[in-house]
């Protein structure tokens, strides 16, 4: 690639060539205002508030997708900018609802930066178009609110080409046209795996996490109650974000204080039954590899990725293991075991969940998960998990509070279901449950102790991602794929037979992992993806134990409750059936 | 175009006329576009129905029309501002606040 000189902004520079504008402008210190850009993924110019001027050219570029030009002279702010700039807000404003103090997004919303950053004071214009558009409220996940929308496309973008999803699209045309469902669709008539990528990259209140924290509040203040909290892997290093701390901070210890402070019975961690996870889905995998099963098998932690295989390829669903998430292995853990053990009336708990993911409140709701309902034949008792609040709603419901979070000294989770490993704590990564599960497979197989326990191959943001293992004689191939684009052509290659010497794939719905689910604080973007990721090895490296088959509260479950890993009562509560979806 | 004794019936069907014709073809991606033609027609017509317009209404379809000559993503909503700045700018004393 050649280099290309250019002046921006009466500072010369050089950069390499297929440079935007707007990446040569950041150079030079001009950060030139934008909308509807997100870099590599939605860079259509729909907005066209990164209008620059270009010497020798009638009409304004877009400065985030119009590539330097050698001798190009750019000036990113003049008089006629600033004013097309503004016109430009002031017409997007004429169309919107000025709900701000009561949006979710308020003091987080880049319409409302953008609009104090022009120093847009009034509204001259009239003509709401969208106003009385209805919201949308049809999945358990998110919430649309049309009439919010900015027509960025962001949300269809990543819909389609990060996720393979294409849920929502670019409806009709000109005037009428709209961003949504095809037209008389609810969101949860189509295909849409609620994993809440759209509302991580919507700019406005467009599209939300639907908020939970009242039933949670009501549930904290009923006497009648105990109120059980747990904490996904990925959180520990996220919520902090919402609180100033860098990025990928670990902020467990300051997360369990909060919890406790906003009056939890018990404050436990989902990260005790990702340890779990893997003691039944490597002991499925060794069932598969020496009884015969479908192979590869494939990773059943995240819901998203559930749904999508029971839309898409419901004929491969033999391959996905039988294994719940690690969320939904604590309901039904807290509210059988730790109920029993306690001697709890097992309808008086109410299992919390604080996720980084929109689609476990799908996956919390699903008909099938009220395991602890059957096993005690009551039907007084509620679903396994009752409530799942995203990372954002927690961080919504400590700021409430007033729990000056930053200074919070740090707290220990409650015993037993808070007691865990390292192991558990990668699961928040991509490549993490593999790492996890090779860890523990290979002491299991071979009896013999782990050298070298970090799997470097596997880790980073790699799309797909390759390795072999040697285990007693055999090599055993596994493969990680995040993002549902990637698990596309994972599923394609599965489909057409090319995967048959693979043994095992770990697939994550969300581009990254859990630490960039789409009920994760905003923004989060690659860099903050990889921060939350490297926050995640750091909390492993540092635990007592690393692998799950040491984790000694597991060990416990099992002498006291539950058998052996596939045991009988494994099956009855931490396995699950699939659907198939059309 | 000519800018003599212009009838105001005249020029502002003519607008509207023209303005129609850029909101058939309009795609509905980009934002100027979408919203500025939708804004300044509304206006328009007013002008040619002969409601009240305010000044500062006339004063931001001129922002509009050029935000939108200028910087529209594609020719559509460029030819249609800057029609509408033409218009404005030649026959100024069609389009005059009216109380
Ligand atoms: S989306 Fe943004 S601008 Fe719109 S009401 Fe909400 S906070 Fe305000
Ligand atoms: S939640 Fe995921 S699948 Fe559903 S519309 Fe949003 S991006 Fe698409
Ligand atoms: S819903 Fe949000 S992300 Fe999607 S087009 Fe509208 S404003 Fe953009």
């Amino acid at each position: 690639m050649g280099r290309v000189r250019l002046v921006i902004d009466r500072q010369a520079i050089e950069v390499e060539s297929g440079t935007t504008i707007l990446e040569a402008a950041a150079r030079v210190g001009s950060k030139i205002p934008t909308l509807c850009y997100l870099e590599g993924i939605n860079e259509v110019g729909a907005c066209r508030i990164c209008v620059v001027d270009v010497k020798g050219k009638k009409e304004f570029a877009t400065a985030c997708n119009t590539p330097v030009e050698d001798g190009m002279e750019v000036r990113t702010n003049t008089p006629a900018l600033r004013a097309a700039r503004r016109a430009t807000v002031e017409m997007i404003l004429s169309d919107h609802p000025m709900e701000c103090l009561t949006c979710i997004r308020n003091g987080n919303c880049e319409l409302q930066t953008l609009a104090s950053q022009l120093n847009v004071r009034t509204v001259r214009m009239s003509g709401a178009t969208h106003a009385d558009l209805p919201c949308d409220d049809s999945t358990s996940g998110i919430v649309r609110d049309p009439r919010k929308c900015i027509f960025c496309q962001r949300c269809v973008s990543v819909c389609s080409d990060v996720q393979g999803v294409g849920a929502i699209e670019l409806q009709g045309h000109g005037f009428e046209a709209f961003i949504g469902p095809p037209p008389n669709l609810k969101l949860d008539e189509t295909r849409c795996v609620q994993c809440g990528q759209c509302a991580l990259v919507c700019p406005t209140g467009a599209i939300t996490e639907k908020d939970e924290t009242d039933k949670v509040w009501a549930a904290l203040f009923d006497p009648r109650k105990y109120v059980v909290v747990q904490t996904a892997p990925a959180t520990h290093v996220t919520i902090g974000e919402m609180f100033g701390l860098p990025v990928g901070t670990d902020i467990t210890g300051k997360m369990v204080a909060a919890l406790r402070r906003l009056g939890f019975d018990a404050v436990f961690d989902t990260n005790f039954t990702a340890d779990l996870t893997i003691m039944e889905e490597g002991s499925e995998l060794i069932k598969r590899l020496t009884e015969g099963g479908a192979l590869p098998q494939l990773t059943s932690c995240s819901p998203g990725w559930i749904k999508y295989v029971e839309h898409f390829y419901p004929k491969l669903l033999p391959h996905v293991s039988s294994c719940k998430s690690p969320q939904q292995m604590f309901g039904a853990i807290a509210k059988t075991y730790f109920a029993e053990k306690t001697s709890r009336d097992p309808a008086s708990i109410f299992v919390v969940s604080v996720m980084p993911c929109t689609a476990k409140k799908f996956e919390a709701a699903r008909p099938e998960m009220d395991t602890a309902k059957r096993y005690w034949n009551n039907s007084h008792i509620s679903q396994d998990v009752d409530v799942v609040l995203t990372s954002r709603e927690l961080g919504r419901m400590i700021r409430r509070t007033g729990i000056d979070f930053a200074v919070l000294p740090d707290d220990e989770y409650d015993e037993p279901l808070g007691i865990s490993t390292g192991a558990a704590a990668i699961f928040g990564a991509t490549g993490g449950v593999m790492e996890a599960a090779l860890r523990t497979g290979y002491e299991l197989v071979t009896g013999k102790t782990l050298e070298q326990i970090d799997f470097q191959e596997v880790r980073g943001l790699e799309g797909i991602k390759e390795a072999v293992v040697p285990l007693n004689g055999v090599n055993l191939k596994v493969m990680v794929a995040h993002g549902l684009h990637n698990a596309r052509h994972v599923m394609e290659r599965l489909k057409a037979g090319e995967l048959k010497d693979y043994h095992f794939i770990e697939i994550m719905c969300c581009p990254g992992g859990c630490i960039g689910g789409g009920g994760q604080p905003i923004p989060t973007d690659t860099e903050a993806r990889q921060n939350r990721i490297e926050g995640l090895y750091q909390v492993d490296a540092v635990m007592k134990y690393r692998k799950s088959h040491e984790n000694p509260a597991v060990k416990t479950l099992y002498e006291e409750f539950l058998g052996k890993p596939l045991g009988h009562r494994s099956h009855e509560l931490l396995h699950t059936r699939y659907v198939p979806r059309p | 175009m000519h800018s003599g004794d212009a009838d105001p019936k005249v020029v502002s069907e003519l607008a509207r006329s023209l303005l129609a014709l850029v909101r058939g073809e309009s795609c509905g991606e980009c934002l100027p576009c979408w919203h500025g033609i939708r804004q300044i027609s509304a206006v328009l017509d007013k002008v040619d129905n002969g409601s009240p317009v305010s000044a500062e209404e006339l004063a931001a379809v001129g922002e509009l029309a050029r935000t939108v000559g200028q910087g529209a993503k594609c020719g559509v909503g460029r030819i249609g501002g800057r029609l509408v700045l033409e218009l404005l700018s030649r026959y100024s004393s069609v389009f005059q606040a009216r109380v």
